[in-house]
């Protein structure tokens, strides 16, 4: 379907993760997949999500498991499309600063207000990512009509040269 | 609760965010209390076996969890935990802040335990 949006939800924290999935859920068009580590997203990447929403924290449950600032430069370098959304319980900040040096588009501080914030820092996503379309539809549109222009112009010299303009004045009408 | 046990729990954000259903808000109450207790216990074995970064981890992951719960109170005592032991400074004053936090909440275990029983 072109108008669903896959969204994963990466945190280690059960709770949260359900409250954000029921707080999301009332979006239709939202398909949503949750994984507990960085390491279990990325082995579902080539499902393309449209939006990570990725917790900074992702060890404390699995000692072993990848922190989420290393997940989101593992992403980017592969899949720069996927937008993402950093989440931390810290309101650190150079964290904040840090998460958006290596690419997310917003960082959101887990709290009580963190889910409404989510919400709206998907529905800016999708208006940029609209914007970028159209940016690049018009982009499309300006260059197709600068080789017409171009393309008409050099007939009309040619047109003129070959004296077929002088034969035929209305033409030119 | 007795009258003057002091209330260490406000449910005004879990009602406002699961509109006022009584089965999500059990759902949510269950799971802080399934998963609770052992992140608690694990603050303990950490701070006792020294490892810092693992207790700076358990206090910042329950961190969210106790703003849900309307835990308020907890909340600045976590945070300081949190950096205590990140930071790697005030170490001696870790014991009496991890037992003050471990009994308090432990009482707020108990409040939302009756909290469950007045949603059935």
């Amino acid at each position: 379907m072109d108008n669903e949006l896959l969204i994963f939800l990466v945190d280690d924290d059960p709770m949260h993760t359900q409250m954000l999935k029921d707080h999301l859920t009332k979006f239709s068009r939202f398909k949503l997949k949750d994984f507990p580590t960085g390491e279990d997203a990325m082995a579902h990447i080539s499902e393309k999500p449209d939006i990570m929403i990725l917790d900074y924290n992702l060890n404390s449950v699995k000692r072993e498991a990848k922190e989420g600032i290393d997940i989101l430069i593992d992403l980017k370098e592969k899949y720069p499309n996927t937008d993402v959304i950093m989440l931390s319980g810290q309101d650190k900040i150079e964290i904040a600063v840090d998460t958006m040096k290596y690419g997310a588009y917003d960082y959101v501080i887990k709290n009580q207000s963190a889910f409404l914030r989510i919400e709206h820092t998907i529905f800016n996503i999708l208006k940029k990512n609209r914007l970028e379309r159209e940016t690049r539809t018009y982009k499309t549109l300006a260059v197709v009509f600068a080789i017409l222009f171009i393309v008409s112009l050099f007939g009309f010299i040619l047109a003129d040269q070959m004296g077929w303009l002088t034969k035929h004045p209305s033409a030119i009408i | 609760m007795s009258s003057t046990e002091e209330n260490l729990i406000d449910m005004s954000f879990l009602r406002s965010f699961t509109g006022d259903n009584k089965e999500k808000m059990s759902r949510y109450i269950n799971m802080f209390l399934q998963t609770a207790p052992a992140q608690l216990d694990n603050i303990e074995k950490t701070l006792r076996s020294g490892d810092f970064d693992s207790l700076r981890v358990s206090a910042h992951s329950l961190k969210p969890q106790l703003s849900y719960m309307g835990i308020k109170s907890q909340e600045p005592v976590v945070r300081m935990i949190e950096d205590y032991a990140g930071n790697q400074v005030n170490i001696d004053q870790l014991p009496a802040l991890v037992s003050n936090f471990k009994s308090s909440l432990e009482a707020a275990f108990e409040q939302l335990r009756a909290e469950l029983d007045l949603l059935k």
